[in-house]
């Protein structure tokens, strides 16, 4: 390549890297965290019932209920069902709402009603950046392309990449470490970063232009663009006649397609001929976009099978995006090596961050001092945030953890006094290591204080615990023996 | 708690991924000559290839194929970190005298090309969704498949145009080229959506 083409390149990936590193890093970092949205619930709720497996029998139960209860069961309603990490099934319709505990069979609505939302607040952190919908969600994309720009050009600017695989040279200059570290974790983790930095675009702007090439390959049929890209079939519903049991319907479900693991029926002209239900779920280990099965809601029979995965390689190419970049498809375990992979994002930014911190002009003019402190404060002080985030969902009051503004003014407040921290005062990072470590020490001693020690029985309750001290300890070190 | 896979496959997989990827590290810092390195990149070869098919073989390859990756990057970068701690007691050798192509780059002065870098990423965005646009009425294939690959494609098709638009030399004459293939894709997407007919 031309050595002017080089020079524009080096530019490209300077300027993504520096103006946009550190979004990035909130993103991967959030998103690392967002991977266990669902089984922080335990450790959050301070309790946990073994799996509840038995699903047709839970929405037969939920579904009396409901028939007792209510005057008339609507048409149109969707049951939520019980999962590995929550006991909890609920019927949602228009009108409202009823909460069981699967288990039990005794209604749950006030200890739905007092659970956290930390969760959802570092899951559009990811998503979102906090910021209205669907603007966030779309400036989140625009950095996923950035990630894209900034990777490719690396690549081509990295031409010894086969000759340098292995080159890790950690005890020469500062420059030269995170010179090479920045190489190294960037040329291993290509893949990963490149998949994610790919289908996290994708999923980005999907409300756009999925939409807009659905349109047009309809050629302007938007109701025959919307069915087929939803994979629902609609229903057309008649007179009154009689259903099967949502049970019967959950265990049609199974024997049509025997991997799904049901997570949500929708009921589509329910108590009227020609009504549609359709059990959506998730296949493990299987790239499979939104599997679902459709039966007819008088017969039980089955009406269709929505499988992307065994359709054309357009849709089989699409539907691998959403699983690959939420790694569901493969267990807790899977998920632990997404969380490492996805914290080599985060040390690719920092790497980069780091090597244009140590050249000879970094620490010239005040507007770069102040740009690397406030860079220290964000790096540092996120996962300060995170880890009292989730101590405050567990110890704040109710009024405070079930209120999304909160929990988002408890997060930002956090950073936000990290960063003024870091911009009075350089050389913070042992500090914030330090107040970090300590919080996620105080992990198990919530569990004591919320709980009391039995909660230390339940496996995804001490577990959250043990991987909480886990990481206290580097940091610890650090924080007890700065660099 | 779910699980996909047997355990021993994993470890399996895990195990000739690490030795593939260490067995490829032992031949390129080998110091024979080439021909002597040959068992040891033969041996890392099927090391790799054993660790793609038991991750396939114990997951399936939908799970197989992701976790390999993941195998062989953590493998990859734990060789090099574990070389690089592993040089704890010896003299520092002095730094290889080959330069980086970074270094070869005369370092940009510090004014950054913002109106270029804008340039490049509107044109190559205005290409990009020229590009979804007749992808999603050209490709042949049935329409919701069209629809789902083309938005696959598009980020790709947009970094590539601007990085290309970025690094070109001419750069009004790229950018001229690259908005006249803008107007025909929009115009062929036109003809074809106008027309009704199938890809």
């Amino acid at each position: 390549m031309r050595q002017g083409s080089m020079k524009a390149l080096y530019e490209l990936h300077s300027w993504t890297g520096l103006l946009l590193g550190l979004v990035l890093y909130v993103v991967s970092f959030s998103g690392v965290v967002a991977l266990f949205e669902i089984e922080l619930g335990p450790w959050e709720r301070g309790t946990y019932q073994p799996a509840y497996t038995d699903h047709a029998k839970a929405a037969d139960t939920l579904y009396a209920e409901a028939e007792a209860r209510w005057d008339e069961i609507p048409a149109n309603f969707s049951i939520y069902l019980p999962g590995y990490y929550d006991s909890l099934i609920s019927l949602q319709a228009r009108g409202g709402e009823l909460v069981l505990d699967a288990a039990t069979g005794e209604e749950a609505g006030e200890v739905r009603d007092g659970r956290s939302r930390t969760g959802e607040v570092l899951n559009r952190l990811h998503t979102d950046l906090l910021l209205p919908l669907p603007w966030g969600r779309y400036l989140v994309g625009f950095f996923g392309f950035v990630m894209l720009l900034s990777l490719v050009s690396g690549v081509f600017l990295h031409r010894k990449m086969l000759a340098e695989l292995f080159t890790l040279r950690l005890r020469r200059s500062v420059r030269l470490k995170w010179t090479d570290m920045h190489k190294s974790v960037g040329i291993w983790g290509l893949p990963f970063h490149f998949m994610m930095a790919l289908t996290g675009c994708v999923l980005g702007f999907i409300g756009v232009f999925l939409l807009a090439a659905a349109f047009l390959s309809f050629r302007g049929d938007a109701g025959a663009a919307s069915e087929a890209m939803s994979g629902a079939i609609s229903a057309s519903p008649g007179e009154a006649a009689q259903m099967v049991t949502p049970g019967l319907i959950v265990a049609n479900a199974l024997r049509a397609m025997p991997d799904l693991e049901p997570e949500q029926i929708v009921f589509d002209g329910w108590g009227r001929k020609g009504g549609l239900v359709t059990v959506y779920g998730t296949v493990p280990g299987r790239l499979i976009y939104f599997p679902a099965v459709v039966m007819q809601g008088e017969t039980g029979q089955l009406e269709g099978i929505v499988d992307w995965s065994r359709e054309g390689i357009g849709k089989r190419i699409y539907a691998m995006v959403t699983p690959l970049h939420y790694g569901n498809f493969g267990g807790i375990a899977l998920k632990l090596l997404y969380a490492v992979l996805g914290l080599g994002s985060c040390l690719l930014v920092l790497s980069g961050l780091s090597v244009w911190r140590a050249r000879p002009a970094a620490m010239a003019s005040r507007g770069n001092r102040l740009f690397l402190a406030f860079s220290d404060g964000i790096v540092h002080g996120l996962p300060l945030a995170t880890a009292a985030l989730l101590l405050a969902g567990r110890l704040m009051p109710l009024a405070v953890v079930t209120s999304y503004g909160w929990m988002v003014a408890v997060l930002l407040g956090v950073l936000c006094v990290a960063i003024l921290l870091a911009l009075a005062s350089a050389s913070q990072a042992h500090r914030f290591s330090g107040i970090t470590a300590v919080l996620l020490l105080a992990f198990p001693l919530t569990t004591l204080l919320v709980a009391g020690p039995g909660a230390f029985a339940a496996l995804p309750i001490l577990s959250v615990d043990i991987l909480a001290v886990l990481l206290a300890m580097p940091l610890l070190r650090r924080a007890l023996r700065p660099v | 708690m779910e699980t996909i896979a047997s355990p021993i496959f994993v470890i399996a997989a895990l195990a000739a991924s690490l030795g593939g990827v260490a067995a490829l590290a032992g031949a390129r810092a080998s110091s024979v000559g080439g021909a002597r390195r040959l068992p040891l990149y033969l041996l890392s070869a099927t090391l790799v290839a054993g660790g793609f098919y038991l991750s396939g073989r114990g997951m399936g390859w939908d799970a197989g194929i992701p976790v390999f990756l993941a195998f062989i990057m953590l493998a990859g970068f734990g060789t090099a970190l574990a070389r690089s701690l592993g040089e704890r007691g010896k003299a520092a050798r002095p730094a290889p005298l080959r330069r980086s192509a970074v270094d070869e780059v005369r370092r940009a002065d510090g004014v950054l090309s913002l109106r270029r870098s804008a340039m490049s990423l509107l044109t190559g965005f205005l290409f990009s969704v020229a590009a979804l646009f007749s992808l999603s009425l050209l490709l042949p294939m049935e329409p919701a498949g069209r629809a789902a690959l083309a938005t696959v494609l598009w980020p790709i098709v947009w970094t590539g145009i601007t990085l290309w638009l970025f690094a070109s030399g001419a750069v009004l004459r790229s950018h001229l080229l690259t908005l006249l293939a803008a107007f025909v894709l929009f115009g062929l997407a036109a003809i074809s959506f106008l027309s009704g007919g199938e890809g």
